[in-house]
């Protein structure tokens, strides 16, 4: 099913939404859900031209996927990126089970942990003593001569001698952390940055101009931290938003197959297009109530895989003067 | 002026001439104007003073006190050379005593060479593009349409991507994928693997208990 995002912009918007009573809501005490598609009681039909006055709110309604009883769903205002300050188009439901879990800080850090490790190869080499040249030969005779005993120049215990447990060649430090770990990470940290006031919802990453500065005091007006990460739907980015964020320092750009538990938490703020809140919440949902068995990463490369250019017949066959006749 | 005036007077001159005193710089109080002029008018140094100390040596009348040089000697051989010479020490060389061999005062001596030093510090840029977007793409199996894994994108020497595994296993991949090509180019790197990896053999089956032991 899809969820319904239904985004009018009738003259000037109205700044401060309110979300009222719906009867379905019985949990909900503290606010309402912004299914709000008897919003009725607030518009008015602008037929004549007064449109400066009429306020008009935008309906956002957004059904959620594999709805949970126990906790409600969250709010985030959903704001335009065409001025400094920008205006605020409506306002999201968010999944509890994306934006509102326990924050469990080790499973942060065995995902960063992850993200540094599985990638990383450490290419330091000693050589051992047999490795070393020389070293062959006992220096002096083991007894007459007054001196400690040694059987090698290159021993540990001699200078420009051998390490006796060094680093030994390129080491890989590779391993996969279960997926449902990793999906638990993402939906911690974006539960984090929720909660910290640190994710602003967006409507597009259109921009009106490319001046990095521009982008600069955009943030700064909006409070958006030292360090943000922008994140849309597809890998394909408007040119305004892409030259803004090239030029200040501090700013990322990412498609939302990239997002990750150690860029999320590197930015001080995520700015999500609806279009990525959407993918996210989607991916993350299914992963979370995926029935299948999770398959053990296996590594099935071999040295064909690699190959640039096309194999060659070298068989060696056998030139004949004549043609063979039986 | 009475007679002991005039015989202070002729003192004063003497001791002028050949002690070597200067009237100016001279700090005697009992001092008559007079003889301040004499001083002045005859143009030697005083040596009352230690403003007064010269580098020149008398040779007619030897000093039977020492006095400390003004400019101390470069050379640094000996420490006493700072001092005038006493007439109470007997000259030649002697078995004791201390000389310093190295350089006390002066700027160091660089002979061309240049000063080695740490190179200066240069932090790293965690805001470049490497940094920034580090960890990009590890999710994407989740977050994608699930036909790519992370190790798939891990970059590396081809025969260790994706792999761990003891020294023992690394260096036996290595030799499943870079053997044939090592052999041919680079037979001595071929020969230390073959050895190394008989070596580990024998150690982690035979020596070593631990099974974790690396």
């Amino acid at each position: 099913m899809q969820p319904q995002i239904v985004l009018t912009r009738k003259g000037r918007l109205f700044q401060g939404f309110q979300a009222f009573l719906s009867s379905s809501s019985k949990f909900h005490h503290r606010h309402q859900s912004s299914d709000s598609n008897e919003a009725a009681d607030f518009s008015t039909n602008t037929t004549d031209g007064d449109e400066e006055t009429s306020l008009k709110p935008v309906i956002t309604s957004r059904s959620l996927q594999f709805p949970v009883k126990h906790t409600y769903p969250r709010l985030a205002w959903l704001e335009s990126m065409d001025s400094l300050e920008g205006k605020k188009l409506g306002m999201l439901d968010l999944h509890p089970d994306v934006f509102a879990v326990y924050p469990r800080i080790d499973v942060l850090h065995q995902n960063i942990h992850w993200q540094k490790m599985y990638r990383h190869i450490d290419y330091n080499f000693e050589k051992s003593r047999a490795e070393l040249r020389g070293g062959g030969r006992k220096p002096w005779p083991q007894k007459g001569m007054g001196k400690a005993r040694h059987g090698s120049i290159r021993s540990p215990l001699w200078i420009r001698g051998a390490k006796a447990h060094g680093p030994r060649g390129p080491t890989s430090y590779f391993y996969m952390l279960p997926r449902s770990v990793r999906g638990l990470g993402l939906r911690i940290a974006l539960s984090c940055k929720y909660a910290q006031n640190d994710l602003a919802v967006v409507e597009s990453l259109d921009i009106p101009s490319s001046d990095p500065e521009f982008m600069a005091e955009m943030a700064d007006v909006r409070f958006w931290g030292y360090s943000v990460l922008f994140v849309d739907d597809t890998d394909v980015m408007p040119d305004n938003i892409a030259v803004s964020v090239n030029g200040n320092e501090g700013f990322s750009l990412m498609p939302s197959y990239g997002l990750n538990v150690y860029s999320i938490l590197k930015h001080e703020t995520l700015v999500l297009t609806v279009a990525a809140l959407e993918k996210i919440e989607r991916k993350l949902l299914e992963e979370m109530h995926s029935t299948e068995k999770e398959k053990k990463f296996v590594n099935t490369l071999r040295p064909e895989d690699f190959r640039t250019r096309p194999k060659e017949d070298e068989r060696m066959y056998r030139k004949w003067s004549q043609p063979l006749y039986f | 002026m009475g007679n002991t005036s005039v015989l202070r007077s002729l003192l004063i001159v003497y001791m002028c001439r050949h002690l070597g005193w200067d009237g100016d710089t001279c700090k005697q109080d009992r001092r008559t104007e007079a003889e301040a002029l004499l001083i002045k008018n005859n143009g030697v140094k005083c040596l009352g003073s230690p403003a007064c100390y010269s580098t020149k040596s008398h040779d007619e009348n030897v000093d039977l006190v020492t006095y400390k040089k003004d400019v101390r000697p470069e050379g640094g051989d000996r420490t006493f050379d700072a001092y005038t010479p006493s007439p109470f020490r007997m000259p030649g060389p002697k078995r004791y005593g201390y000389a310093i061999k190295y350089k006390t005062d002066g700027l160091l001596p660089r002979d061309g060479k240049p000063v080695r030093s740490l190179p200066p510090y240069s932090p790293e840029n965690k805001w470049d593009s490497k940094h920034a977007l580090f960890g990009q793409n590890d999710y994407i199996d989740i977050l994608g349409d699930g036909d790519i894994h992370p190790a798939d994108l891990l970059t590396g020497p081809r025969w260790l991507i994706a792999f761990k595994g003891n020294e023992r296993e690394r260096l036996m991949r290595k030799m499943e994928w870079e053997g044939p090509r090592l052999k041919l180019m680079y037979p001595s790197e071929y020969n230390r693997m073959q050895k190394r990896i008989r070596y580990l053999t024998k150690l982690y089956n035979h020596k070593r208990k631990s099974r974790w032991a690396d």
